[in-house]
């Protein structure tokens, strides 16, 4: 890793580039990188992106990521000013006026396809599965209906990228023929992982890389994807965080470091570093 | 005069059968009508039927101590505390039948029930295997379109929180809209029975000075049961946060079944009333249920 940015906030810089202003996005509670790159980008390039989360709809006022951390959804639920909580259905019967959504699949394959359900056995029986996963909440309907979804996972490996999924639980295919006559989003436009991104080409629909971090190797990539990407005659390097954005990050909407909870070995400098802050849990 | 509704926790929770299809309320740790959970528990009721949008420490408990055999939900977990152990151990023993939907699909199933309607379609779960595995969905075409027909779901017990509620069976929410809760109560099947929980009974004097908040009527209803804290260990918005002590200990509890058996004897079931239980884990009726009456 280099001394300049961590690789969290590599991501994070990544996945606030994927967001054009006036977007309005849909993101779940349990997603510490793209909470903050949501910030990130109000904070700079995005102004007017209206955010949809587990604590209501603000349009303006950013999440205070040190309440949540520190003491809860309540805290955060009474320091951010949002104009509705706990809308199911004005959300649902407007479903397909999101924009996007960053969401992290269990497995994913060559063709986009997600699953969050299940791994199964050889006899291939969804009642009696070798692995259950919790289930896919709303996963399948954001790749479904929304106009876009970002994807991103901060540990690329195999097992993860796998050649075919188990169970297609949300059927990727972004930008093809299928998803236009089914009147449906344009599905998962990206991926993002700690090694690289990808894109679907607009062909095949399939994985291709887009480009590959800064001090990452082609076959890094390679070794630990489950299928052979398609790739571009030259990889580009993914663009570094700017100055601009880190210092944002670092002093302003995230000093505490919440985007690093989506790396397990991290946590405990987390909560060290807000204990520093005196910041109680 | 509309009829009186009320009912103490173990009446309410007497009118489920064994083999019911019971629906319950609320979303993750929201809202969730844990207490009635917990009598469903103690009354040993076996071969129930969960229609749950989220499953949570309350549906766990009740398939680690046997009362479920099917699941229509989308989620069975526990969020960063982690996977639910008794619904992926018997899910994947193959003796829980999980029949999973989308957010969307479900809250269909839901209103198509509400509603009387045998079914609602949407573009939610076009080309998901979902629909070879789960009897309430299918495709349909409709003018040229293909769509998914999400098939009503009709539950013989439906059952939520909520936050005041009358004798004769109004029932409000303050300063918060629905999870649903309102459509889940109402896809009850004909002849079924709709039990609510509230945090405080009022007077109906207090019904009729907020009428906006009224998000079941009393006719809609046919147990009303006070259980301050009744969704503790979890939540409802504006009154009490996650009790994360109790939460993060029940997480461990529930890899276990003889710990969970002895958890339930020792710590949950002795309490005669919710005044023991409350004093039990420390929980405090502030302004809030003092207000009201």
């Amino acid at each position: 890793m280099t001394e300049e940015y961590t690789i969290a906030e590599l991501m994070v810089t990544s996945l606030a580039n994927c967001i054009k202003n006036g977007d309005i996005i849909f993101q779940g509670a349990a997603t510490p990188m793209p909470m903050v790159a949501i910030e990130l980008a109000r904070a700079t390039h995005a102004k007017d992106t209206v955010y949809f989360s587990a604590f209501g709809i603000s349009p303006a006022n950013p999440i205070n990521f040190e309440a949540l951390l520190c003491e809860g959804l309540i805290e955060v639920l009474k320091k951010t000013k949002v104009t509705n909580y706990l809308w199911a259905h004005e959300m649902w019967n407007q479903f397909r006026k999101l924009t996007l959504e960053f969401l992290r699949p269990a497995q994913i394959d060559k063709f986009w396809n997600c699953n969050n359900s299940v791994l199964y056995g050889e006899d291939r029986n969804f009642q009696k599965p070798k692995l259950r996963f919790p289930g896919g909440m709303a996963v399948s309907d954001s790749l479904n209906l929304m106009e876009r979804v970002v994807l991103y996972t901060p540990s690329h490996r195999k097992r993860t990228f796998v050649e075919k999924v188990d169970f297609v639980m949300a059927k990727g295919y972004p930008l093809s023929a299928w998803r236009k006559e089914n009147k449906i989003g344009k599905g998962p436009v990206k991926m993002i992982t700690n090694l690289c991104i990808f894109v679907p080409d607009p062909e095949t629909s399939m994985m291709k890389i887009e480009s590959i971090h800064p001090g990452v190797t082609l076959d890094q990539v390679l070794e630990n994807t489950g299928f052979e990407p398609i790739l571009p005659e030259k990889i580009p390097e993914t663009p570094k965080p700017t100055k601009e954005q880190l210092q944002l990050l670092r002093e302003k909407i995230d000093p505490i470091g919440f985007r690093d909870l989506e790396f397990p070995h991290l946590r405990m400098q987390v909560m060290a570093r807000a204990a520093e802050r005196g910041l109680k849990f | 005069m509309a009829k009186e509704k009320v009912m103490t926790v173990e009446d309410a929770v007497g009118l489920i059968k064994d083999g019911d299809n019971v629906a319950f309320g609320g979303v993750l740790m929201n809202m969730k009508p844990i207490a009635l959970m917990w009598e469903i528990i103690r009354q040993q009721k076996r071969d129930l039927t969960v229609t749950i949008l989220t499953g949570n420490f309350g549906l766990d408990a009740m398939i680690g101590m046997d009362c479920v055999k099917a699941l229509n939900t989308i989620y069975v977990g526990f969020e960063q505390l982690g996977f639910a152990p008794n619904f992926q151990r018997r899910a994947q023993e193959g003796t829980l039948h999980v029949n999973e939907f989308t957010e969307m699909q479900f809250f269909w199933a839901m209103r198509a029930a509400e509603m009387g309607v045998p079914y609602l379609p949407c573009r939610s779960g076009l080309g998901s295997e979902l629909l070879d595995v789960n009897p309430y969905l299918s495709e349909i075409e409709f003018e040229g379109e293909r769509l998914v027909a999400v098939k009503a779901i009709h539950p013989d017990v439906t059952i939520i929180h909520s936050m005041v509620g009358d004798h004769y069976g109004n029932i409000q929410l303050e300063n918060l809209k629905t999870y649903m809760e309102d459509s889940i109560a109402r896809s009850v099947k004909d002849g079924g029975k709709v039990i609510v929980s509230v945090e405080k009974l009022v007077d109906t004097e207090y019904i009729y000075r907020n009428p906006k908040n009224t998000i079941l009527n009393n006719f809609e209803v046919d147990a009303v049961v006070e259980v301050p804290y009744g969704a503790h260990p979890g939540m409802v918005p504006h009154l009490y946060f996650n009790d994360m002590a109790f939460q993060m200990n029940f997480s461990d509890i529930l890899k276990k079944e003889r710990r969970l058996q002895r958890f339930f004897e020792k710590k949950i079931f002795p309490h005669k009333t919710r005044k023991d239980y409350l004093e039990a884990f420390n929980l405090k009726l502030g302004p809030w249920w003092e207000e009201r009456t």
